[in-house]
């Protein structure tokens, strides 16, 4: 009797497992999916793009909204919802519109709606985080419905550089009749794509907008999920369930590429490792102190051996501040080559021939590899007698410890990005003196001061020759070990056709299937 | 009974206080929201202008004080990052985390109570041995390790099963089999532990004596004296599930609590910290309250002394 009910049982079993394979065959016959799947490892925090500038965030609202200014692939500035601009003076800019564009809701777009947008992100009550990057913006004026004039306080000639990336544009009549939070929740805009839902930490569904002033974008549906971990999101590609993985870490990268159905994809990058000297009113008999010492920290790393051990060779060891993709970055300045015994020599010649100590404030999961690239350097630097030692800290309290220039370490491993794609705007950031999360205090007036000329450029062709000299000079105070790119990794699936943008906004307007 | 559980009521609302205090204090103390909810092109007014805007250049004492207020008239706050009130993505969450609780609770009792059945039942013997291997594998496999390996099997290979996300019972399965499974093992230990104990009374050698039949014993007059310490786990793990499942809901992407929190955290965004772990506390106590309760219907001589006191 009991063996009986046993039989039945495993019979059951096994009928099960048979339905339940055939089931998947069938599956994995049908046909190509039309819903593109993308997958990241955040949610966009809202729909309202004047509310938030994570990157996560911008990655999906790229898709629903338009900028007045768009970039290719390779930050080439297009014409977006503006189809010409022009410096009519100095502090003037002129923007011409497109024409006949609507909102997913009707509403018609024209001069009044670019007015609204920007004073609105522009007006302190909105909290626009990104709102510091166009402060220079002092006015915006309607000249017609189809022209309208911005008013900076300064000349700035990489204002529409500036406008490829923020300044969204959002629709007036939807958020006077419908409120802030409306939009936040069901964003509208006059992208290629309409927002259809979004399950918060799940999903964002969105679809086609046949209308759209570019022409219909070629995959009708796309679901943009969030998938936290890695090895989970990875795992969706290998499955065939997710088309496309942004921000992929090195240590996956062995999968996506010897799998049948995906391949790895490397986009241009606008981010750089640096391990940042923490220069705060560093006393003179510091061997930091000393320009020869900080080279000397820079001749002593193989940036192509860490590349190739942790990252996967995926990255391109930099000169300094800038990558090739941002404007006026000199590539033909070359990286500090890997030589220990030049190392050792400028040391000597500082006076520190037995080394010093050298403590690095690391990062662990933040960015791609940090933990190991970290120690990497730290190994390095110890084969030429400095003492290395890594801190692992909590992000956040790094960077308020640097913000407040409290650093307790000697370096901070971090990555440095600039959305904008300008080469001039790391250092800015970083190692001006009065800059936010510059380290280098009171710093070096030459450097303060080029940097000042760079953003009082009149012109690009100004632009590119500052910051040349720029370079020359960080290359020569070396405020930094300097690393490399971070990697723009995407896993995709084979028969899926996309760019990565270095600005990693997952827009799926260029996307196609390649049917082979 | 009423005065016992006023008496309850009180104790967890001090214990919530407790909890918001520290959280409010650990926070404060541990980071900026400014320089997190910037991006590095952010200039230092910017992050001066946040933190203005949220009341973060005021004196802690001042922060705090408005904050219990707040939270006093059942005000979360607006998070910090997405600008929508605290309790709007708390309710966004809190059904995915109370779906897999429920689910995974199901696998605990199921497998847990099973397991632990069979091998009390058969002492000494071959399925007592391979159950309580089987449990100790389910309480010393890490979670994250074992979920990748139910993704790599079922999701990859096989493909009986989707990977990740929200949605159908199909998406339910594997990670109510690793949160479940973690406390069924605890639960099958405790189980034929307790089961034990209770099958060498007198009143089941009575029963057995009298002529009941197996199952009556071990079912009717057995299982149920032998409930109170699993019964006790299990609210405890209940409670825990409720409070959100962070690395199972990471890995399989289930949009819970647990993730919530854990990103808010990360992010320094402080009211939607807090309003988590209000509601965390607020949930394990009830549960805890419900449990004691629940002893009551279980194990009537609990109920009566709770009545001569």
């Amino acid at each position: 009797m009991r063996r009986g009910r046993w039989r039945t049982i495993v019979a059951l079993y096994a009928a099960a497992a048979v339905v339940l394979a055939l089931g998947s065959g069938v599956a994995t016959q049908a046909q190509p999916p039309r819903v593109l799947v993308v997958a990241q490892s955040a949610d966009m925090a809202t729909g309202d793009p004047a509310k938030n500038t994570g990157l996560a965030t911008i990655a999906v609202l790229a898709n629903i909204y338009d900028t007045l200014v768009h970039r290719d692939a390779s930050l080439n500035l297009k014409p977006g919802l503006a189809l010409s601009w022009r410096a009519v003076d100095p502090t003037t800019w002129e923007f011409k519109l497109r024409k006949g564009v609507r909102f997913h809701d009707g509403e018609p777009f024209n001069a009044e709606t670019v007015k609204f947008s920007f004073d609105r992100m522009l007006d302190p009550k909105t909290r626009w985080p990104g709102a510091g990057a166009l402060q220079l913006i002092k006015a915006v004026t309607v000249v017609d419905d189809g022209t309208v004039r911005f008013t900076t306080s300064q000349p700035w000639p990489s204002m529409p550089r500036f406008l490829g990336y923020y300044g969204m544009i959002v629709p007036p009549g939807y958020l006077k009749q419908n409120g802030d939070d409306a939009l936040a929740r069901h964003p509208v805009g006059t992208g290629p794509y309409r927002f259809v839902r979004w399950v918060k930490d799940d999903r964002v569904e969105l679809e086609a907008n046949p209308d759209y002033w570019g022409g219909r974008p070629k995959i009708s549906r796309v679901v943009i999920r969030v998938i936290p971990t890695d090895a989970a999101r990875v795992a969706e590609l290998l499955a065939g369930s997710v088309q496309l993985a942004n921000l992929v870490p090195p240590e996956l990268f062995g999968a996506l590429k010897t799998s049948s159905k995906t391949k790895l994809v490397v986009g241009k990058s606008l981010s750089v490792f640096f391990v940042i000297y923490n220069l705060v009113n560093i006393a003179k008999d510091k061997p930091l102190a000393d320009p020869r010492v900080r080279q000397a920290l820079n001749y002593a790393i193989d940036r192509q051996a860490i590349l190739a051990s942790v990252m996967h060779n995926v990255g391109t060891p930099v000169a300094t501040f800038c990558t090739a993709v941002m404007t006026g970055c000199d590539t033909s300045i070359p990286p500090f080559r890997y030589d220990p015994g030049r190392a050792r020599a400028l040391l000597r010649e500082a006076g520190y021939a037995d080394g010093f100590d050298f403590s690095i404030s690391g990062t662990s999961g933040t960015y791609p590899g940090d933990r190991d690239i970290t120690l990497a350097v730290a190994d390095q630097l110890n084969r030429i007698g400095v003492r290395a030692r890594v801190h692992v800290t909590e992000v956040g309290v790094q960077l308020r410890a640097v913000l407040d220039r409290k650093l307790p370490e000697d370096g901070w491993f971090t990555r440095f990005t600039d959305f904008f794609g300008i080469s001039t705007i790391i250092p800015l950031r970083a190692f001006y003196s009065p800059g936010e999360w510059s380290q280098w205090r009171p710093g070096y007036a030459p450097f303060n001061q080029l940097v000042e000329a760079a953003q009082a450029a009149p012109d690009e062709a100004k632009l590119r020759e500052v910051s040349r000299r720029l370079q020359l000079m960080y290359k020569e105070q070396a405020p930094a070990i300097t690393l490399f790119t971070a990697p723009n990794a995407n896993g995709m699936s084979r028969d899926l056709e996309w760019t990565p943008r270095p600005d990693l906004e997952l827009t799926m307007f260029d996307a196609s299937w390649n049917r082979r | 009974m009423s005065g016992y559980l006023v008496r309850r009521l009180a104790l967890s609302a001090t214990a919530m206080l407790g909890v918001i205090t520290i959280v409010f204090v650990l926070l404060h103390v541990s980071g900026d929201p400014a320089s997190l909810l910037v991006t590095q092109d952010a200039t230092r007014q910017d992050m001066e202008r946040i933190r203005q805007a949220y009341g973060l250049d005021r004196p802690l004492s001042v922060q705090y004080a408005r904050f219990i207020a707040r939270v006093a008239r059942g005000d979360l706050g607006y998070s910090y990052r997405q600008g929508l009130p605290v309790t709007e993505l708390i309710a966004d969450h809190l059904g995915a985390t109370f779906e897999l609780a429920l689910a995974s609770l199901a696998v605990a009792i199921l497998l847990g109570v099973a397991l632990g059945m069979a091998a009390a039942t058969r002492r000494g013997s071959g399925v007592d041995t391979a159950a309580m291997t089987v449990a100790l594998l389910g309480t010393s496999m890490p979670s994250f390790w074992l979920g990748l390996l139910l993704i790599i099997v079922f999701g990859v290979k096989l493909g009986w099963l989707p990977i990740s996300g929200y949605g159908g019972w199909d998406h339910l399965v594997m990670p109510a089999f690793v949160l479940g499974g973690f406390y069924a093992a605890q639960v099958s230990r405790l189980t034929r532990t307790s089961l034990l104990e209770v099958l060498a009374q007198d009143y089941i050698r009575t029963g057995r004596a009298k002529g009941l039949r197996d199952r009556v014993v071990l079912f009717k007059h057995a299982l149920r004296n032998a409930a109170l310490p699993v019964l006790t786990v299990l609210g405890l793990s209940f409670g825990q599930m409720l409070g959100g499942a962070l690395i199972v809901e990471s890995i399989f992407a289930w949009p819970g609590m647990g993730r919530l929190a854990v990103q808010a955290v990360l992010g320094r965004d402080f009211p939607v910290v807090q309003g988590a772990t209000i509601v965390g506390a607020a949930v394990f106590l009830a549960v805890n309250l419900t449990v004691d309760l629940v002893y009551g219907w279980v194990d009537p001589r609990l109920r009566s002394a709770a009545q001569r006191a």
